[in-house]
């Protein structure tokens, strides 16, 4: 197996500045922001996948007033459809869908080895089959890199070789971590735009904490304006997710951005940000809202079970998303009713709920922000927990053992 | 014009002005206002709705970038529980100047609701009506309403303009019997009504009523029209089929008329204007957004480009891919929210990958085109030139829309049943996918939902068949 060579550290300076503003004094939970080339970004931050440059249905108007200012495409999808010449002959990514603020793009790796079953990772990068034609097709860091830039979204992420967290094989996991390395340092070199555009690097080595630690000290060096932790949120049980997040965050420069892919529960946001961390992505708030099911701060309700018929209270008792607020207060205040007789039905029913979702989830990190600027985010987690559960017994074991780690006994 | 009639209603409630000529000549232009609402300037139109709202159109979207001063609801997207359970829409408490319907529905505050019976373009009923009932088809399936339920509706719900129940059959063909069935129906139907608004409490006044006029010809219905003229208390009258228009007597020439007939082009819509009618709905304009078709008529048409003899397309079909590199707007000079912030190359995007957000534009954009056509027509009739400018349209575009390549979203069986012989649209497109999406669902959030996602985009935008983690995400809060 290669090992691996000295770096060439990214070209200074990046395209952001990070301003670290508060640290919790009892977890190791940061509040900070982030200045990008759209604007300033307060962290702990959710941000939605609009994952074909649209955000299921919400005009960009509607995204807007959510709060959202930094959002996520998806560079396998943009790649495929509208393609890179598109991108370019449109100037790229903001301009096509009409976003002003900050996007984050993936890489597409993670996308390539979930969803085509042919996929086959070389050193030289991911050979798959065309889902359009059937052809073959390589994936390559310098290519990953070349459509990112095309795209012009204000984080771009490196390719790396993800595998499932939960693979038993050790030797497959190490090469993929050291894999990911190479392939880190082939895209600072292919990087166009560094100065326009932040590339953050994507910790690999699944739930092997020695792995992890030997690939932070390896990236950490490249010196990359931000810094990922990837290859979790599949599958894995929540303990080796909290365990790999603070081996992590503890291995990880205090002046850069951590960024979690593929978190997006509530309770994982929380935990997730007392062990560190400060930026999540996840599809689960707006997939899930096409489906009926509200999120609050009281657990996810199905708004199309029949007890919401003719209950004519809002999503959420003074949520102040469009969706909830009322109409004196320039909202459209919707009932849980009305949602039970549009949700499945009406895609309309689909916009008022992602409205609602996504807000909760920018909130939910707004509110964690501010305890943490006023150093009560211990108390915040108790209050958190005790409403999501309510009978104090049934708190998960994990959040519990995770949180017993950062000093909050709940 | 005739103003008794008006002068007999409380002032506050409804009125309709008649701004050219005599009330009888047509095309006519004029105003519908009711207090707090937009006025509906005529002829003009209101935007159909599916389950109360405008499809693709969020309420908070409909308020901010789009024009549209009514829309028409039908009360059979409201009874699904009834008559197990009381609807929730009759149980909903109103509010100080929000009304039930308002207040459920979640319409902005000044858009004029009109209340009906059916969808603009019912689905055909196997059931026939009754003496006592009509036929409705809900997302639970067919079945009868009581016509007393409804005419009680008018009350309960407080639409601004209620629409009197007909026995309305959607069939060609006809016996002289049911034609006989038809009008002793309607009238005795119209007859309670307008009982019901005399003995209506003055804290839960009668809305405005409006008298159908019936799907026959002028002559079959000589007696029931004519039955019409001794109602004092008629705002308006609901046109199932303009070829009744010239049976109106001239006592009720004063009143506005509105169409619930489908026009099935711009042009049947300017035909229908000189028959006389005022306000239109007009389901193409959701069927055109659906298709994936970005209306592009205008009237008075532009001059035609230099000696060019084919005939303009009304609707640029935005889904082919000759559109993807265009940086231009849907179409040229609409200044609509959408053609403000999107592309055609855009748009080509969002219709390929099936995003929901696609079909919010085009609505967006073809109710914006629609508004400025209705425009044109009131100036052209005020200007004088609507005869010339009737021709040169019919001479300019196409006579029919542009047949559909657009899949479009699912469409749900209350808004259309394929009859015997019928492929099923918009059919499945899983495939071998199938089973990621089951295995996606299971793991939850992280790699399963962007799996399921994945899969999703595949084909449906909002598949109620596979569930996904929500239930059990319930119990684990
Ligand atoms: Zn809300
Ligand atoms: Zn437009």
């Amino acid at each position: 197996m290669a090992e691996l060579s000295e770096p060439d550290p990214m070209p200074r300076p990046p395209a952001l500045k990070f301003d670290l503003l508060a640290k919790c004094s009892v977890t190791k939970a940061r509040a900070s922001t982030l200045h990008l080339p759209h604007g300033a970004v307060p962290l702990p931050i959710f941000m939605p996948v609009a994952t074909q440059a649209s955000l299921k249905g919400l005009t960009y108007e509607q995204l807007d007033a959510t709060g959202c200012r930094l959002c996520l495409n998806n560079t396998y999808h943009l790649g495929l459809k509208p393609g890179q010449e598109v991108l370019d002959h449109v100037g790229g990514a903001h301009k096509f869908q009409g976003w002003k603020h900050n996007i984050l793009t993936g890489s597409g790796s993670f996308q390539m080895v979930s969803l085509l079953k042919l996929a086959k990772v070389t050193e030289e990068g991911v050979r798959f089959l065309s889902p359009h034609d059937g052809s073959p097709m390589l994936l390559t860091p310098e290519h990953s890199i070349s459509l990112q830039n095309s795209i012009g979204s204000d984080i771009i992420m490196q390719l790396d070789d993800v595998i499932a967290t939960t693979s038993p094989d050790l030797e497959r996991m190490t090469e993929a971590m050291r894999r990911s390395v190479r392939w880190l340092d082939r895209c600072i070199a292919a990087h166009k735009y560094p100065e326009r555009q932040n590339l953050f690097c994507i910790i690999q080595g699944g739930l092997d904490l020695n792995l992890r630690q030997e690939c932070c000290e390896a990236m950490v060096k490249r010196d990359t304006p931000g810094i990922a932790i990837g290859g979790l949120s599949g599958g894995e049980d929540k303990e080796s997710y909290c365990k790999v997040v603070k081996t992590c965050t503890s291995l990880l420069p205090d002046n850069k951005p951590r960024y979690v892919m593929g978190v997006g529960y509530p309770e994982d946001l929380v935990v997730s940000v007392a062990l560190g961390a400060d930026m999540f992505d996840c599809v689960w708030p707006t997939r899930t809202a096409r489906f009926g099911n509200a999120v609050t701060a009281h657990g996810v309700l199905n708004l199309r079970n029949a007890i919401y018929g003719n209950d004519f209270g809002p999503i959420e008792e003074g949520c102040k998303c469009t969706t909830c607020r009322s109409r004196e207060d320039g909202g459209m205040g919707a009932t849980r009713s009305y949602l039970n007789h549009l949700v499945s039905k009406e895609t309309v029913g689909a916009h008022l709920l992602t409205i609602h979702n996504v807000f909760y989830q920018l909130d939910l990190m707004r509110r964690v922000r501010e305890s943490i600027l006023e150093d009560r985010f211990p108390q915040f987690i108790h209050d958190f927990f005790n409403k999501l559960y309510p009978h104090g017994a049934n708190k998960p074991d994990w959040a519990k053992k995770a949180l017993a780690t950062v000093g909050i006994v709940l | 014009m005739d103003t008794s009639r008006l002068s007999e209603l409380p002032v506050e409630m409804l009125s309709f002005t008649i701004l050219s000529a005599a009330a009888r000549a047509t095309p006519r232009i004029g105003r519908l206002s009711v207090p707090q609402r937009k006025a509906i300037l005529t002829p003009g139109f209101v935007a159909t709705t599916s389950r109360g709202i405008i499809p693709h159109i969020a309420p908070d979207v409909q308020a901010k970038h789009t024009h549209i001063p009514g829309v028409y609801l039908p009360i059979e997207d409201f009874l699904d529980k009834a008559p197990k359970q009381t609807p929730p829409i009759y149980n909903i408490p109103p509010l100080p100047n929000l009304s039930r319907l308002r207040r459920f529905t979640t319409q902005p505050d000044d858009t004029l609701l009109i209340l009906g019976l059916r969808r603009p373009i019912p689905v055909d009923a196997p059931l026939t009506n009754s003496n006592e009932a009509f036929t409705i088809y809900t997302s639970v399936g067919f079945r009868h309403e009581k016509v007393d339920d409804y005419i009680e509706a008018a009350t309960v719900l407080q639409p601004d303009i209620f629409i009197a129940p007909a026995d309305v059959v959607y069939t060609t063909t006809r016996s002289i019997k049911r034609t006989e069935k038809i009008l002793d129906r309607s009238s005795t139907w119209l007859d309670r009504t307008l009982r019901a608004q005399t003995d209506a409490e003055t804290d839960t006044p009668f809305p405005p009523i409006f008298a159908p006029i019936l799907p026959i010809a002028p002559e079959q219905q000589q007696l029931y029209l004519s039955d019409l003229t001794n109602h004092s208390n008629i705002s308006g009258l609901a046109i199932y089929d303009p070829i009744a228009l010239p049976g109106i007597p001239d006592s009720l020439a004063s009143l506005p008329r509105f169409s619930l007939f489908p026009p099935s082009s711009p042009h049947t819509i300017l035909s229908h204007i000189n028959a006389g009618i005022d306000i239109f709905t007009i389901p193409f304009i959701g069927e055109a957004s659906d298709a994936g078709l970005a209306l592009s008529f205008s009237f008075p048409p532009p001059s035609p480009s230099s000696n060019s003899t084919t005939p303009e397309p009304l609707a640029i079909d935005l889904a082919l891919p000759i559109h993807n590199t265009s940086l231009e707007p849907l179409s040229p000079n609409c200044d609509c929210h959408a053609c403000d912030t999107c592309t055609r190359a855009y748009m080509q995007h969002l219709l390929s990958a099936k995003e929901m957000l696609g079909w919010t534009f085009l609505q967006l954009h073809n109710h914006a085109i629609m508004h400025r056509f209705f425009a044109g027509i009131r100036a052209s009739i005020k200007a004088g030139t609507w005869e010339a400018d009737v021709i040169a349209f019919n001479e300019l575009y196409e006579a029919e829309l542009p047949a559909k390549t657009g899949a479009g979203p699912r469409i749900r069986g209350y808004q259309y049943r394929s009859g015997p012989g019928e492929k099923k649209r918009n059919g499945k497109g899983y495939g071998n996918l199938d089973r990621v999406a089951v295995a996606g669902a299971e793991v939850g959030g992280g790699l399963g939902a962007e799996l399921a996602e994945a899969v999703e985009q595949q084909d449906v935008v909002m598949e109620t068949a596979v569930d996904v983690p929500g239930d059990k995400i319930e119990e684990s809060g």
